[in-house]
């Protein structure tokens, strides 16, 4: 699942990840992205910091809440490193930096999925 | 042996504690992981160690049968031994019965006597030969006895049980009833006189027999029990010397590798430490940590209160946040290394001699697993206080390059000539304000006149710049004028002192220095112009463009055709449209004439556009023509003298605001400005700088342009009218003498005007 | 550091001699006064009666001159109670003044600033002696109405 406020982006997320996930779904604030944690369980959520309604970091914290065992990988420009680490010590398992090309990103979710989440 | 079980659990003990060095386990799966490690590395120790319990507890389980078996062989002799006790007390009690019955005395007592031993005699004997449960001997508890197997004792038996046959015979009458006559007594007491001493040695025979077997048994035990304790003795010294031979090896080999490491870690480049999940710091470090820090308080020292001595509260709380990150399970650090905020941060560095130095420094943190789930960090540390300061240097030099080639493109298009004379222009402008710095004497006595004259000076130069659309030397010269305003208003508050013209001087020189930068891109470009001839074709060009300039195009010198450029880029600046009508300055120019005039023409051009010319929609209203009118015309009588008219139709003189400006200024009371005629408030216009504009901008509007005509004017010895009605027009005329044979007009100064 | 940067810590090299001069010699009314700076291209002669230099190099290369005239010198010596007036203590005074920037110079400039023991001579400088910038800093002193300069001439390597 893709969170992001920018459809340019979304659209480049997309594009790079649905050669490795069957379904990519997206949001485009932290709001919206809770109601499809919720629907959809996904696997991986790629996530914007700075979105309008519900922020990045709130977002993160209410999806472990919801979903202990999802991945997530916060994507985002490097403007305020500390809500990255806050958003880290929340629960998101790592950060890329934009911009990024393709090859960062696949890198990224993969070693992400390599972590084992116990709930 | 209690010695030897002490000493292999001390061993037990001293080999968990080696391990334990290494281990926290907690739970499970670490204890498996600990047993397979320990069959690994160290199967011969925990093999012998095996070997050993199953020696100590062979003999001990050997010595507790052995034992048992003893003391049952106790019990035998003890048994035998009473069986040869009863042989001689059942003798006893017969003999006297048979006394006692010969007496006519009471033997009943002797009976009893007797009964009771013949019934312990056969029941032991019987045990003997069958085994079974009897009473011992000292506690009349019952025991369990085996039979008696080995060849020896049977032997004896054999001979035993028939004699005890035929003293059961010669007894079983004593043994009926209680009443023994003489018929019952005598047989029994002559069988037992004459057998007695058979059964006796019998008895002691086997006593004997079960005391050797003793014997046999407790030599065996002591045998077994030195093999045993022998054998366990070498298992340990074994385990002992082998461990020992280990452990020397591996002290060597840490001593060997310690000695790497603090080498390696004495001459890397880098500050290098670890850091332990406690977020301490470990006990070995490069050197260089030292080095970059400048201080020995290093190893032990909290992370945090280690970086708080060097950065701000907030990077520190950052840093923390962030280290911690490297310990939390969900986190793939390989993609945590973007937001670190140690990245090239600005430290505070108080050296030994307690001087603060500012370096940049670099972190980068890298987890290590230690092998049972503990996990640590190392963390590098660069000073990269050069590497930044290098890019910072070609940053600004790039920077520089850019400026200077955007300056290139704003002075390609400016016709040489031009150019030339702005150089000129330029640099005897400054060289005027470096004089005017230099013949200050007392900057406390009235510097504000010199700053006055600077400031003229400055924008008059502005001007120039501007006209040619040199914007970033007009930017130059307007952050020049921007320090001599800053300037007066500290004249004002306090005393100046020279130190205080430091700003001004250096921006003088930069100044200098890019006019030195035009200089020789002119003359590179010079060198160009000669092979093509541009100037012609820049003018050519523009000749075509403005031909909507009503019927006939005179041919304009080159330098007052610019003017059009430089109205148009005005008044397209200040959303303004205008026309502008040039008449008397047909080709060829001379050019000490355009020398006197065209920087009057520009400011008052300035001066027009930015006061004067009004916006569409309030021309509009006031029945004007949409685009501002501007006429600039040069006449003269052939006898050198000249008359130079600027007319343009825009709002005239605001005199209101002029009063408001010189009561402000303090220069008149409100009183003094009520009374002032129109031709007094231009002529203070002219005289004090005063400016009705509110914001100022590189155009205009310092309140210096009028003041600065007039020093222009004064300068070629020239006469000023003015004529203005407000919201109608205003027109400037300028009559002065100009020699066409190029010698410089004598200067005479001619004060005199009209209102 | 900026070009004023580097000037300011020369005048506060000056001003804290004379300031020194004015508590040491119980003068304190004998202050400095810093006159406006100008500058001078190298092609006009420079400096006074006596000069003292100080060279820069490192980061920055350059020239800084202190010169003053004869009259200053003898000022400073009659306070210092010296009964010689000749060149010589004159000499000998521009340098221990020279000397005094060089040292506040080096603790304030750190690094960038490699600076060299003082140089005295006898009146002016040539400037065509020294790789100057083509326009140096003058900035006029007085001291007891004597005249004093400071001449920078700094540019980045």
């Amino acid at each position: 699942m893709i969170v992001d406020d920018s459809l340019i982006i979304r659209n480049k997320i997309s594009r790079s990840l649905l050669v490795k996930f069957s379904k990519v779904s997206r949001a485009e604030n932290g709001e919206q992205a809770l109601k499809m944690v919720r629907a959809e369980k996904p696997d991986v959520v790629t996530m914007d910091l700075t979105m309008p309604k519900v922020g990045g970091v709130e977002a993160i914290k209410k999806m472990m809440e919801i979903e202990p065992t999802i991945h997530i990988l916060v994507v985002s420009a490097l403007a305020d490193k500390a809500t990255a680490i806050k958003a880290l010590t929340y629960g998101a398992n790592g950060f890329l930096c934009k911009p990024f090309t393709d090859v960062e990103l696949n890198e990224a979710i993969e070693q992400i999925l390599k972590i084992k989440l116990s709930s | 042996m209690s010695v030897i079980v002490l000493w292999s659990c001390h061993l037990f003990v001293t080999s968990e504690t080696y391990f334990s060095a290494s281990d926290c386990g907690e739970n499970l799966l670490n204890r498996v992981g600990m047993f397979a490690f320990m069959f690994g590395k160290y199967r011969f120790l925990v093999i012998s160690i095996a070997l050993f319990l199953v020696l100590d507890l062979g003999v001990l389980v050997l010595n507790f049968y052995t034992s048992g078996k003893i003391a049952e062989q106790a019990e035998l002799i003890n048994l035998a031994g009473r069986q040869r006790t009863l042989t001689q007390q059942m003798s006893k009690a017969t003999l006297y019965i048979k006394a006692q019955k010969l007496q006519m005395w009471v033997y009943q007592s002797g009976l009893d006597e007797l009964r009771e031993h013949y019934k312990t005699f056969a029941d032991t004997l019987r045990v003997f030969n069958d085994g079974g449960a009897i009473e011992s001997i000292d506690g009349g508890q019952p025991i369990e006895i085996q039979a008696v197997v080995a060849p020896q004792g049977l032997k004896i038996l054999e001979q035993a049980n028939p004699l005890w046959k035929q003293f059961e015979d010669a007894l079983a009458p004593l043994m009926v009833d209680t009443l023994v006559t003489d018929e019952e007594i005598d047989p029994a007491s002559a069988f037992i006189a004459s057998n007695n001493a058979p059964m006796f040695m019998l008895m002691d025979e086997l006593t004997e027999h079960f005391k050797a077997s003793a014997e046999r048994q407790t030599v065996f035990l002591r045998r077994a029990q030195i093999v045993g304790i022998s054998l366990a003795t070498i298992n340990f010294f074994i385990i002992l010397f082998h461990f020992l031979k280990q452990l020397r090896g591996r002290d060597l080999k840490i001593k060997v590798k310690q000695n790497e490491s603090d080498q390696i870690l004495s001459t890397i480049g880098d500050g290098v430490f670890l850091l332990d999940k406690n977020l301490v710091i470990g006990g070995q470090y490069s050197r260089q940590l030292e080095t970059i820090f400048s201080t020995k308080r290093v190893s032990g020292q909290s992370f945090k209160r280690f970086l708080g001595r060097y950065f701000a509260n907030k990077t520190v709380g950052l840093s923390m946040d962030f280290v911690k990150l490297y310990f939390r399970p969900h986190i793939n650090s390989a993609l945590i290394e973007d937001v670190n905020p140690l990245k090239r941060v600005e430290a505070t560095i108080t050296t030994e001699d307690d001087e603060a130095v500012q370096k940049y420094l670099d972190f980068s943190f890298a987890p290590l697993n230690q092998g049972a789930g503990n996990r640590a960090i190392l963390v590098t540390v660069k000073d990269v206080t050069a590497q930044i300061l290098l890019e910072a240097q070609d940053e600004q030099a790039a920077d520089e390059l850019e400026q200077q080639m955007s300056l290139l493109t704003q002075i390609l298009p400016v016709p040489y000539q031009e150019l030339d004379y702005f150089i000129q222009e330029s640099t005897q402008g400054y060289d005027r304000i470096n004089a005017l710095l230099k013949d200050t004497k007392h900057i406390a006595d009235n510097f504000e006149n010199t700053l006055n004259k600077i400031a003229r000076e400055t924008h008059r130069l502005k001007g120039s710049a501007a006209a040619l659309n040199l914007k970033w030397v007009a930017e130059q010269h307007h952050a020049l004028e921007d320090n001599i305003e800053a300037l007066r208003e500290q004249s004002k508050v306090k005393k100046l002192s020279g130190r205080n013209l430091l700003p001004l001087t250096i921006k003088l020189k930069s100044n200098y220095e890019s006019l030195e930068l035009i200089s020789q891109f002119r003359c590179r470009l010079g060198n160009y112009a000669s092979v093509v001839g541009t100037t012609v074709e820049a003018a050519n060009d523009h000749q075509k463009t403005l031909s909507g300039h009503g019927g006939e195009i005179p041919e304009i010198d080159g330098k007052w055709l610019s003017l059009y450029d430089y109205a148009e880029r005005l008044a397209t600046d200040q959303g303004l449209s205008l026309d502008v009508d040039l008449r008397g300055f047909e080709a060829p120019m001379e050019p000490t004439l355009t020398e006197k005039l065209h920087p009057i023409a520009i400011q008052l051009l300035r001066n027009a556009i930015a006061h004067g010319i009004e916006d569409s929609d309030t021309r509009c209203r006031l029945k004007k023509p949409n685009n501002g009118q501007l006429l600039i015309a040069l006449s003269h009588d052939r006898g050198g003298n000249y008359r130079f008219t600027f007319q343009d139709d825009g709002r005239g003189f605001d005199y209101a605001a002029i009063r408001v400006e010189l009561v402000s200024k303090g220069i008149l009371t409100i009183e003094q400005a009520g009374r002032a005629s129109s031709g007094d408030l231009i002529r203070h216009a002219f005289m004090d700088t005063v400016s009705t504009q509110l914001n100022t901008d590189p155009i205009s509007g310092r309140g210096v342009g009028l003041p600065l005509v007039w020093q222009l004017i004064k300068s070629i010895g020239g006469r000023l009218k003015v004529r203005s009605v407000e919201r109608e027009f205003t027109h400037f005329i300028i009559e002065f003498e100009h020699q066409s044979n190029e010698r410089e007009t004598s200067t005479r100064t001619l004060m005199e005007r009209a209102g | 550091m900026n070009e004023r940067a580097h000037i300011d810590v020369f005048i506060d090299g000056l001003s804290r001699y004379f300031n020194y001069l004015a508590t040491e010699l119980e003068e304190p009314n004998s202050s400095l006064e810093i006159g406006a700076p100008y500058l001078l291209s190298t092609s006009q002669p420079m400096g006074l009666d006596f000069t003292g230099m100080i060279s820069v190099s490192g980061n920055n290369l350059g020239y800084i001159f202190v010169s003053a005239n004869s009259a200053l010198l003898k000022r400073i010596l009659l306070s210092y109670g010296e009964v010689d007036l000749s060149d010589m203590p004159k000499k000998d005074l521009i340098g221990e003044i020279a000397n005094t920037l060089a040292g506040n110079a080096r603790r304030r400039l750190g690094a960038d600033f490699h600076i060299s023991t003082p140089r005295v001579f006898d009146g002016g400088l040539e400037p065509s002696k020294y790789q100057l910038t083509s326009r140096c800093y003058v900035l006029p002193f007085r001291w007891k109405s004597s005249k004093a300069e400071l001449i920078i001439s700094i540019r980045e390597r």
